[in-house]
């Protein structure tokens, strides 16, 4: 048996060498892993219409509109759905909500009758607005930035409605 | 008793450590060293592409539509991307080498005699299953090299007696390879071989503890004083870090290739396996016709069964390689004849490139975009063996199946329909596009389309198949893209329009155009030198209505706009 000084140096070799192995490959390899924590997706911009229109409705509207949405290598055109609400205070005379409910992602529908957005699942009650009235939401739908282009109306859909 | 001064150093040992000293503390015969490293850096090696194979899996996708994509997003887009995928295309590659070094380290000490002859076979399976790794890895990129290799290593397996026709079905989960290929391909890759493999090494280990590591065959089982732990790992994993370090460097300094995406049409590819099929490929090429199945099969199957089996065929108990002259000299004309085999298919496949090359530089003299005056000009009556001329046309259409792919039930996506291409394109542009297809169109990211037309490398003259098949597409009209206003000669004004038009309707926003624009639809430079106005007036009245399932925006435009529009892309050659 060789004397334990020389021992414990070959073992204390192969953990180096063990160690020298596992960060040559593993930080790349995290960094490989993690990247979709490191890479985002922009927005996307939809037409919704032409602006005077919506903002002369009397109710909030619902627009369903078409759009490509990419995701890493894929790409396809998805159908969407925003709800462009009349608001005299806001620039353009409208804003525009999701239709994703903060409680639990279910899609919300304007209720003429009680003059709110009423969400299917869990009965929960948004106003037009989009702030939570009544029912298990804690959190206002979430409002798009919007821009007018030519008479039209541009609403911006976040990395996730894309 | 107090304390601890009485336990020995074996009871103070922590769990892992006692766990990998009581397993391999083992003790080494004399003689025994670096060169037993191969089967070490096997295993390292076999670590590193289970590493990065399972990095790599995080963003592939095994399907024919995405598999390229992906591979292309993974080395554009992912974080250190190219560089993991660099370490597992080389690691392949160093496995190989590593594995052929462990095979004649293992023949020259006589490893595999004896009481080791299973190690051996099982060793044979691990080394079937490394050559699986390699041909199932191959296709996985999905670009022309992966596409055609494979083809080729099916059809070989096709060409085996009796069974042929049923394995090539089995291997290519259909008639032929393709879409449904690639799933079976990655579950073999990823799944099945990595669970064999695993099970194997196992076993060959267990095999190896059992047996212990083969004494040199002068020292025979006198002890070294070294034991297999430290001693022997300490060697291995230094090597194995510099394996890995090697692996870094090259993918650093060369990354893996990924090609043009996989094109089942294309005519001017010579496909060429993974290096180490070369050797069996050339073994291929030497017996060809009825003798095929030699090499094919026979010959590999003969020479595998004997590798297998060597155990059993040398009876020789000597394991001092100065005693075993017949078989050194066997094994060494073996080794001999497969790298030869491997150089040589090495070099004729890079004759095979040229010829093709030169074949193809000969058959298209015409360079894209140059107006070519020899071929019948636009004058439908022009050519007095016009009629002959298009019948022939017809043949060579039908011969060289254009539908299978601008067919009515064959239409894929990009691929534009032919029903009237006399009245879509001009005659000079068909045959120059004929003679060297480019790509007009593209796919949203800008890379080239998942079909491309290939290049049929026609003959320009005796017989003038260009001027056939642009005659017979010249017969294919529709009256529908005959407006009288066109019959007109266009006013500068109306050409001006339409120039306005082209930029009030963002036509750039889907079109490339003086090289700005997107190009999300078909290029538009010198689309005046290949659209007729007439169909360019029509798509743009209707064009959901002229090209079924198109990306192109109806605006809705009156007649006049239309043909403004037309009139201006005319002028743009």
């Amino acid at each position: 048996m060789t004397d334990p000084t020389r021992r414990g140096l070959l073992e204390a070799s192969i953990f180096v060498s063990g160690a020298g192995i596992a960060v040559a490959l593993g930080l790349p390899g995290a960094a490989f892993l993690c990247t979709p924590l490191l890479r985002r997706g922009g927005s996307t911009w939809v037409d919704l219409g032409e602006v005077t229109a919506l903002a002369a409705s009397e109710m909030p509207i619902a627009v369903r509109f078409r759009f490509e949405s990419s995701s890493g290598y894929t790409s396809s055109s998805k159908p969407g759905l925003l709800y462009v609400v009349p608001d005299a205070a806001a620039e353009h005379g409208v804003h525009v909500l999701s239709p994703i409910c903060t409680h639990k992602g279910c899609n919300v529908a304007w209720a003429p009758a009680e003059g709110l957005f009423a969400c299917p699942c869990h009965q929960g009650r948004f106003d037009a607005g989009g702030a939570p009235v009544s029912g298990p939401p804690n959190a206002p739908l979430a409002r798009s930035a919007v821009r007018v282009d030519a008479g039209h109306l541009w609403a911006e859909l976040g990395e996730a409605q894309a | 008793v107090t304390g601890t001064g009485g336990a020995t150093q074996r009871e103070r040992e922590a769990g892992l450590l006692k766990l990998l000293r009581g397993l391999l503390a083992y003790p080494l015969p004399k003689g025994v060293g670096w060169s037993q490293a191969f089967g070490g850096l096997l295993l390292a090696s076999f670590a590193v592409q289970v590493v990065t194979g399972a990095l790599l899996a995080l963003y592939y996708s095994p399907s024919a539509s995405d598999a390229w994509e992906s591979v292309a997003y993974i080395e554009r887009e992912v974080r250190a991307g190219s560089l993991i995928r660099g370490v597992h295309h080389f690691g392949s590659s160093s496995f190989v080498i590593l594995l052929v070094c462990h095979v004649v380290r293992t023949f020259l000490w006589g490893a595999y005699k004896g009481k080791r002859r299973w190690t051996w076979v099982v060793g044979c399976a691990l080394f079937a299953c490394v050559l699986g790794f390699g041909f199932t890895g191959y296709l996985l990129p999905w670009d022309l090299k992966a596409y055609f290799g494979t083809r080729v290593g099916v059809g070989i397996a096709g060409s085996a007696p009796v069974v042929g026709s049923y394995l090539e079905r089995l291997m290519a989960g259909g008639a032929s390879v393709g879409e449904l290929t690639l799933p079976r391909f990655y579950a073999a890759h990823a799944v099945i071989l990595p669970l064999v493999t695993v099970g194997l090494v196992a076993l060959h280990l267990l095999l190896l503890r059992v047996h212990g590591v083969t004494p040199h065959w002068k020292h025979g089982y006198a002890g070294s004083g070294r034991l297999f732990y430290p001693h022997q790992t300490a060697k291995d994993t230094a090597l194995a870090l510099l394996l890995v370090l090697v692996l870094l460097g090259l993918s650093s300094a060369f990354g893996a290739p990924l090609g043009e995406r996989a094109d089942p049409q294309n005519t001017s590819y010579v496909p060429r396996p993974e290096w180490y099929f070369l050797g069996a490929q050339q073994l291929l090429r030497l017996f060809q016709g009825s003798f095929e199945s030699v090499g094919s099969f026979f010959l590999p199957a003969l020479g595998a069964g004997a590798f297998v089996l060597l155990p059993w065929l040398d009876r020789n108990r000597e394991r001092d390689p100065a005693r075993r002259r017949v078989a050194l000299s066997l094994g060494g004309a073996v080794l001999v004849s497969i790298i030869g085999l491997t150089v040589w298919g090495h070099f004729a496949l890079d004759a095979e490139e040229r010829a093709l090359a030169e074949r193809i530089a000969a058959s298209a003299p015409i360079t894209p975009g140059t107006p070519v005056t020899t071929g019948a000009p636009d004058d439908p009556e022009a050519a007095p063996d016009e009629a002959a001329l298009a019948e022939r046309g017809a043949r060579l259409y039908r011969d060289l199946a254009c539908d299978a792919c601008h067919g009515a039930d064959a239409r894929l996506d990009g691929v534009p329909s032919l029903a009237f291409e006399g009245s879509v394109a001009r005659r000079e542009w068909l045959r120059a596009y004929l003679a060297h297809p480019t790509p007009i169109r593209y796919d949203w990211t800008g890379g080239p389309l998942l079909v491309r037309m290939p290049d049929f490398a026609l003959k320009g003259d005796e017989p003038d198949e260009l001027g056939a098949l642009v005659a017979h597409l010249a017969t294919r009209t529709d009256a529908r893209f005959a407006f009288a206003a066109l019959e007109q000669p266009a006013t500068d004004a109306e050409i001006e329009t339409g120039r306005r038009l082209f930029d009030d309707y963002d036509c750039r926003d889907c079109h490339v155009l003086g090289g700005e624009g997107d190009p999300l639809g078909p290029d538009l430079d010198r689309v005046g030198a290949r659209l007729l106005p007439g169909y360019a007036m029509a798509l743009l009245l209707d064009p959901e209505g002229v090209v079924p399932g198109t990306a192109m925006t109806d605006f809705a435009l009156t007649e006049d706009e239309a043909r403004a529009i037309a009139r201006y892309l005319e002028t743009l050659k």
